[in-house]
C-alpha cells in the first residue's frame, strides 16, 4: 500500500499541475475541445486513483469535476471564464486533499461540500440549456463556395498550418511529376526553389507539433528509483536517443505505456540486489530504453537485465485468470507462451499487483493503449536469468517518408522504401519454377538463398471481381523486403516507382488493424493504406522453423506447425497467380 | 429551432445537425480496408485527409445497397474527426422547433435506437435525428 501511496501522491502533483497548466491554457482558448479532453482526462486519473486507494471525499470531488466536463465537451460551446473559475475551485480543493493525504497518509475528516454543490448547480443548469446552445448563426451548407472549417475536430493553428502544408506536399509531388510539352530550365528552377520552400514550412510546423522523447523520462527516473528502493532493489534507467522527436499528442499516451513497462521491469523483472550478487550479476538492476525512428514508425525498446519471463508461471496466470484451460497451456512451447502476456485478460482488474498510481495495469492495457494510437507492442526477446527487451512502436504522424507502391490485384498499397531490398520482374512460369514448399511453407529459391513468401492477396482478403481478364502468363514482381535481419518476399502483379508521402492518420475504427501503420495520400490523390512490414513479418514469419527454414537448418520432421504458422497456408498455385 | 439536413437511408427518412454536415460528396473512390469492420466500406480522401467510410445500411441492419447504385458520401463532423456516412440521398433542410420534440424509442422500429439521439414530429412523419458520435464509436469492430 505504501509503494501505491508515494507513486499515487508523485503522479496526483504532476495532474495538478497539468490542471492548472491546461486551466491557463483553456483561459486563453475557451474553445478548444482538446484542452477540455485533457483536463477530463486529469481528472478521470484521479478518480480512478481514489477509487482504488478508497479516498472517499477526494473520489466526489474528482467524480463531479469529470461530470462537469464531459457536459462542457458535449455542449461544444465556448467555456466562460465563470466556468474556469469554478474548475480552479475544485482543483483547489483537491490539492487541499492531496497535501493532506502527503502529511498524514489519510483524506481529512471533513471536506467543504459547498464546492460539489456549486458545481452540481452548474451542471443542472447546462444542462437544461442542453440542445439549443450555438445554433444562431447557421451558414447554409449547399451554398456554392462556402468555406468549411478544419476537417477534423484539431483546433489550433499548428494543426491547421500542418493541413494546408501537406497539402502543399502534395501538390508539389504533383509538380514533379508533371511534364510540361516545352522544358524550360527556368521552369524547373521555380519549381525546385518552390518546391524547397514547401519543404521548409513543412519542417517548421512539423518542429513545433513534435517534442522530443526526453522531456517525458525525466519524472520516469523518479518512479523507478523510488519503486525499487520499496522492494529492496536498486536499478539504473538509461534512456538512449532522449533527442528523438514524437508528435505531442502521442506523448502521454507513450508516458501512460512506459511507466507501465517500467513498473513491470521493476517489480517482476530486476531481481532483488542480494539476489542479484547470489546470482553472479551486478548488484544495479539495469533498464533501457532505446528511442529511434525508421521508416514511418516511431520505436522504443525498453531493455532490462532481470531475471527473464518464467513461461511456467505464465501458463499457471493464464489458466488461473480464465485465459486458457490447463492442457491448452500446457501445450503452449516455452518460446510461445511467453508472448501471451500481451493476451486480453492476462492482467486484470482482480490483480493485486494489477495497479499503478490507482489505474490498472498489464501488459494487455499497455497493448490496447498503444493500440489505439495506431501504436505496436510485442515481446522481443526474453532469456532466462538475462532480462526481457519490449518492442513498442508508434506511428510518426505527419512524418514525409519515402515509399514504393506494389499492387495486389487490382488494389494498391504502399510500403516504406526502408524495408525494400530488391524488386525483381519475372514471368509467372519462373515465379512457379523457383518455389518450394517445406513444411508446409512456401520459400521462394533464387541465387541460393530462400526467401519465406508472404501470399499478401490471401492475408488481404482480396477478391478479384473479374479475374479472367488477366493474361496467361502477366509479368509479376518478387519485392524482397527486410526486417528484423529476416529477408522474405512479397509477390505483386506490379510495383510503381518510389515517391515522398506524408503518414497520415486513421480512425480508431482502423488503427488497430495489424496489418497497417497507417495510411497516407499518393500524388494521384488517392488514398492507400501503408502496409506496417515489422508486423506482418513477426506475424507470419516469426516462428523458429521459418528461421531454421532459412538457414539451411534440418528441420525434425515431427515439427507440429504452431498457430501463428497456421494461418498462412498456401494457396494452389494456379489460383494464386490467376 | 434547429436546422437539420435530411438523409434517405433504406426507405428511412433521418436528419443531422446542418452544423455537422460538411460535404456532400459522389463518386470519390473508396479504397477497401481489410479486415476492418463490416460496417467500414474503406477509407477515401478529403482535402487532404484520410477519412472512414461507413455504410450506414451495413451498420444499421438495413438490406444491402443494390447492386449499380450509387450513394452519396455525406461528410460528417465528429469529436473523432470527420467521417463519411454513406446515403441514399440527401432531401431538404428541415426547420424544427423544439415543442415538436417527441419520446424516442416508441417510434424507433426501424433502426437500433441506441444511434438516434432525438426524434421530432413533422407535419406528417417523425424525423430521427442521427446521433453521429454513437454512429462512429467503436465497439470492438475488428474482424478478427
Amino acid at each position: 500500500m505504501e509503494e501505491e501511496l508515494r507513486i499515487f501522491l508523485s503522479e496526483s502533483y504532476e495532474t495538478l499541475n497539468s490542471l492548472d497548466r491546461e486551466l491557463i491554457q483553456l483561459g486563453k482558448n475557451p474553445e478548444s475541445e482538446e484542452i477540455l479532453r485533457t483536463i477530463h482526462a486529469n481528472f478521470q486519473t484521479f478518480l480512478e486513483s481514489s477509487k482504488f486507494l478508497h479516498f472517499s471525499k477526494l473520489e466526489s470531488l474528482t467524480h463531479i469535476g469529470e461530470r462537469l466536463i464531459t457536459q462542457l465537451i458535449q455542449s461544444d460551446s465556448e467555456v466562460s471564464g465563470e466556468m474556469i473559475t469554478t474548475i480552479l475551485k475544485l482543483n483547489m480543493a483537491i490539492r487541499e486533499i492531496i497535501f493532506h493525504i502527503d502529511e498524514t497518509g489519510s483524506e481529512p475528516p471533513s471536506i467543504n461540500n459547498s464546492i460539489i454543490q456549486d458545481v452540481e448547480e452548474v451542471i443542472k443548469k447546462s444542462e437544461a440549456e442542453g440542445m439549443i446552445g450555438d445554433i444562431n448563426d447557421v451558414t447554409d451548407i449547399f451554398m456554392a463556395g462556402t468555406p468549411t472549417p478544419g476537417v477534423s475536430s484539431e483546433s489550433d493553428l499548428t494543426d491547421r498550418l500542418m493541413n494546408t502544408v501537406v497539402e502543399m506536399i502534395h501538390v508539389r509531388e504533383k509538380l514533379f511529376n508533371f511534364r510540361p510539352s516545352v522544358k524550360s530550365y527556368e521552369y524547373s528552377q521555380v519549381i525546385a526553389r518552390m518546391a524547397s520552400l514547401v519543404s521548409d514550412v513543412y519542417t517548421q510546423v512539423r518542429n513545433s507539433k513534435t517534442q522530443p522523447v526526453g522531456t517525458l523520462v525525466l519524472n520516469l527516473d523518479k518512479i523507478i528509483k523510488d519503486t525499487a528502493k520499496q522492494l529492496g532493489k536498486s536499478v539504473i534507467l538509461r534512456i538512449i536517443g532522449k533527442e528523438k522527436e514524437v508528435d505531442s499528442k502521442l506523448l502521454e499516451g507513450l508516458r501512460i505505456t512506459l511507466v507501465q513497462l517500467l513498473h513491470n521491469s521493476v517489480t517482476h523483472g530486476i531481481e532483488r540486489t542480494d539476489q542479484r550478487i547470489a546470482n553472479d550479476k551486478s548488484p544495479d538492476g539495469s533498464i533501457t530504453i532505446e528511442c529511434y525512428q525508421s521508416g514511418e514508425l516511431f520505436h522504443a525498446i525498453v531493455s532490462d537485465d532481470g531475471g527473464g519471463l518464467d513461461p511456467d508461471k505464465i501458463r499457471k496466470k493464464l489458466v488461473e485468470k480464465s485465459v486458457l484451460f490447463t492442457e491448452e497451456a500446457a501445450k503452449i512451447p516455452d518460446d510461445e507462451v511467453i508472448h501471451y502476456i500481451f493476451k486480453d485478460g492476462y492482467a486484470g482488474l482482480n490483480d493485486a499487483g494489477g495497479f499503478i498510481g490507482g489505474r490498472p495495469s498489464g501488459m494487455d492495457i499497455a497493448k490496447a493503449k498503444i493500440e489505439t494510437m495506431g501504436g505496436r507492442i510485442f515481446l522481443k526477446n526474453s532469456s532466462k536469468g538475462k532480462g526481457v527487451d519490449i518492442h513498442l512502436t508508434l506511428p510518426q504522424v505527419n512524418a514525409i517518408v519515402p515509399v514504393i507502391c506494389v499492387n495486389f490485384g487490382k488494389e494498391r498499397y504502399a510500403i516504406p522504401k526502408i524495408y525494400l531490398v530488391e524488386i525483381v520482374p519475372m514471368d509467372s512460369e519462373t515465379l512457379i519454377k523457383g518455389i518450394e514448399v517445406i513444411q508446409g511453407h512456401s520459400v521462394f529459391i533464387r541465387r541460393g538463398k530462400r526467401y519465406p513468401l508472404i501470399y499478401m492477396k490471401q492475408i488481404l482478403r482480396y477478391e478479384d471481381p473479374d479475374m479472367k481478364e488477366l493474361p496467361e502468363n502477366p509479368l509479376i514482381h518478387i519485392v524482397v523486403l527486410e526486417n528484423d535481419g529476416m529477408q522474405f518476399a512479397m509477390v505483386a502483379d506490379g510495383v510503381s516507382d518510389m515517391e515522398e508521402a506524408v503518414v497520415r492518420s486513421m480512425s480508431s475504427q482502423l488503427s488497430g488493424i495489424f496489418l497497417f501503420s497507417g495510411a497516407t495520400i499518393l500524388s494521384d490523390e488517392k488514398p492507400s493504406l501503408i502496409l506496417d512490414i515489422g508486423e506482418i513479418q513477426r506475424h507470419y514469419l516469426n516462428s523458429k522453423l521459418v528461421k531454421k527454414i532459412v538457414n539451411f537448418e534440418e528441420i525434425e520432421v515431427d515439427v507440429v506447425p504452431t498457430e501463428i504458422q497456421n494461418n498462412i497456408e498456401p494457396p494452389f498455385l494456379e489460383e494464386f497467380l490467376k | 429551432m434547429r436546422k437539420i439536413c435530411t438523409f434517405m437511408i433504406g426507405g428511412i427518412r433521418f436528419g443531422i445537425d446542418v452544423l455537422k454536415v460538411m460535404s456532400i460528396l459522389q463518386n470519390i473512390e473508396i479504397v477497401r480496408v481489410p479486415l476492418a469492420g463490416k460496417a467500414v466500406k474503406g477509407i477515401v480522401q478529403y482535402r487532404g485527409h484520410i477519412i472512414t467510410v461507413i455504410d450506414l445500411r451495413k451498420k444499421f441492419d438495413l438490406p444491402d445497397w443494390e447492386v449499380g447504385s450509387n450513394p452519396l458520401h455525406a461528410i460528417i463532423k465528429t469529436k473523432k474527426g470527420a467521417f463519411s456516412f454513406l446515403v441514399d440521398e440527401v432531401g431538404e433542410i428541415q426547420e424544427i422547433q423544439q415543442n415538436t420534440k417527441v419520446e424516442i424509442g416508441k417510434n424507433v422500429q426501424e433502426i437500433d435506437s441506441f444511434y438516434v439521439s432525438h426524434s421530432y414530429k413533422l407535419d406528417d412523419s417523425i424525423l430521427l435525428i442521427l446521433d453521429a458520435e454513437k454512429v462512429v464509436e467503436v465497439k470492438s469492430e475488428l474482424s478478427v
